[in-house]
């Protein structure tokens, strides 16, 4: 059952190339040979689509941020940069950011296990192709410190509602901090997590081996959940209060002529928790995180095909969202 | 000379170090060598290591301890990056760094990582066959790079190798 409190799931490597300095020490010559390299290993993979840091606009490159197909440090602090996504959008290779190579999956809902066979099957053949930096003892070698290893981060977003009303975040985040995990804003470093949205994921790389990592994200995410579940139900007991907040929240998105992009994901949340205590019928919970997606300013943006004041964006943000809500949300009564 | 700290075995290892100005010399043992661990790194630079030939084993263990705060200073003669640099800031500027500065990323990376050794995928593995071959190849590899310290007298070098095979086996402290 749908308990709307996982939404999507990302496993990252990260690799370098040997005999190459790292990106922030290479210069372009190199840094286009590595990313061409990239390219010719993954053709047979699948269909992927690359597109160079230094010929993409401000906004296009906005755009594979908010979707997270790309980082933000790649889009500001890379000239050399370059992204290659599948055309599932599912996969996502960074060349020439902090590393070499930085390989995604990002799959919705909880596959921890699915995300890393299709990563590592990707790695393989990257692999095979190119002589990836690696030591024995410090296994694949990596710009900084902090990934060497395995270079694997496996990451889980997480919808945190109850327990961030409850002012409970806090106190999770130290928890899972024993079990070496970190707990993040989605939108950015240390940033608001925006829509009680958080994303949760390994801090070693090293010492561990990959299935390790997955177990241990795997059970810090089930003590999150579970905390989450409690505090759903002691939510639940001022029942009135919190129905009145979900249906004013869909009152508003319905209604509502101008939409920023905080209120639209503060109001998306409150839809997402109604659907979980059963006040929404939503007919399917990846339609939702879509909505939130396109909500971003960037696509946005790009939704309305031409160049718009952030006033005239909030008026179309108000706009298409009372449209996809009535298509993908039921108020039930 | 006899060993300066158990007073019992001939001494084989003279550390010299500087502690806040002060230089102090030391003779040691090949056992007590062996126990030999620095009590505070940033406060003294080991000047000088070795005076007669030891046994690999001890060599390799105190050659990697006693490189860690010279280290500072080295830099990699593929990137240019010192070890200072890396201290500051936690980066490195190429795969090449990790063997110039191992003593000091490996101290680094234990902190951050509660380990310093690497127990996951292998490049080549993408079946326990295929890295069960290629850890044979690099520990070919490794040994015939031994050998040839060894022939040319390069005993840090060799000492190198033989901690690198060592950690290829799972073996020892790595």
């Amino acid at each position: 059952m749908e308990d709307y409190t996982i939404v999507s799931t990302r496993v990252r490597l990260a690799r370098n190339v040997d005999g190459f300095p790292f990106p922030h020490k290479l210069n372009e010559m190199n840094s286009r040979k590595i990313a061409d390299g990239v390219m010719r290993a993954l053709m047979p993979v699948d269909k992927f689509t690359r597109y160079d840091i230094s010929d993409l606009s401000q906004l296009d490159g906005t755009i594979l941020q908010e979707k997270h197909l790309i980082s933000r440090d790649l889009l500001s602090e890379s000239p050399f940069g370059s992204v290659l996504i599948s055309a599932d959008e599912n996969v996502s290779v960074m060349v020439n950011e902090e590393d070499h190579i930085r390989e995604q999956v990002i799959l919705s809902g909880l596959s921890l296990d699915q995300a890393y066979d299709r990563i590592n099957r990707i790695d393989d053949v990257l692999g095979a192709n190119l002589k990836f930096a690696y030591s024995p003892r410090f296994g694949y070698l990596t710009s900084c410190a902090t990934n060497v290893g395995t270079g694997m981060r496996a990451s889980v977003m997480m919808f945190l509602p109850a327990l961030t009303m409850m002012g409970l975040m806090d106190e999770c985040i130290n928890d899972v901090g024993r079990l070496n995990m970190t707990v993040r804003g989605v939108y950015g470093e240390g940033s608001k997590a925006d829509g009680f949205l958080y994303q949760v994921s390994n801090q070693r790389s090293l010492g561990l081996t990959e299935n390790d990592i997955l177990d241990s994200v795997k059970s810090a995410i089930t003590h999150i959940v579970e905390s989450e579940r409690r505090a759903r139900q002691l939510l639940r007991r001022n029942e009135p209060e919190l129905k009145d907040r979900i249906y004013r929240a869909y009152g508003v998105l319905t209604n509502a002529y101008k939409l920023a992009t905080d209120e639209a994901m503060q109001l998306l949340a409150m839809i997402r928790l109604g659907a979980y205590y059963g006040y929404m019928a939503v007919s399917d919970p990846s339609h939702l995180q879509d909505l939130i997606t396109n909500c971003q300013p960037a696509n946005m943006q790009r939704i309305s095909g031409k160049n718009i004041s952030v006033d005239e964006r909030d008026v179309l943000r108000a706009r298409y969202v009372a449209n996809k809500l009535g298509s993908i949300v039921k108020k039930q009564v | 000379m006899l060993c300066t700290k158990c007073g019992l075995r001939e001494s084989t290892t003279e550390v010299v170090q500087r502690i806040n100005n002060h230089i102090e010399k030391m003779y040691l043992c090949d056992e007590c060598a062996k126990d030999f661990r620095p009590e505070a790194f940033d406060d003294f630079d080991v000047i000088n290591k070795l005076i007669k030939g030891s046994s690999m084993g001890i060599l390799s263990g105190l050659v990697n301890m006693l490189d860690a705060p010279t280290t500072r200073s080295l830099v990699c003669p593929d990137c240019k990056t010192t070890g200072d640099e890396f201290l500051k800031s936690g980066y490195v500027g190429c795969p090449r760094c990790y063997e110039v500065f191992e003593p000091l990323i490996a101290q680094t990376v234990k902190k951050l990582q509660q380990s310093d050794k690497h127990v996951g995928k292998h490049p080549l593995a993408a079946n326990e066959d295929a890295r069960g071959a290629s850890v044979a190849v690099e520990r070919e590899r490794l040994r015939a790079e031994l050998q040839s310290a060894i022939d040319s007298f390069d005993y840090k070098r060799a000492s190198a190798i033989s901690t690198k095979l060592d950690a290829l086996d799972g073996k020892g402290e790595a």
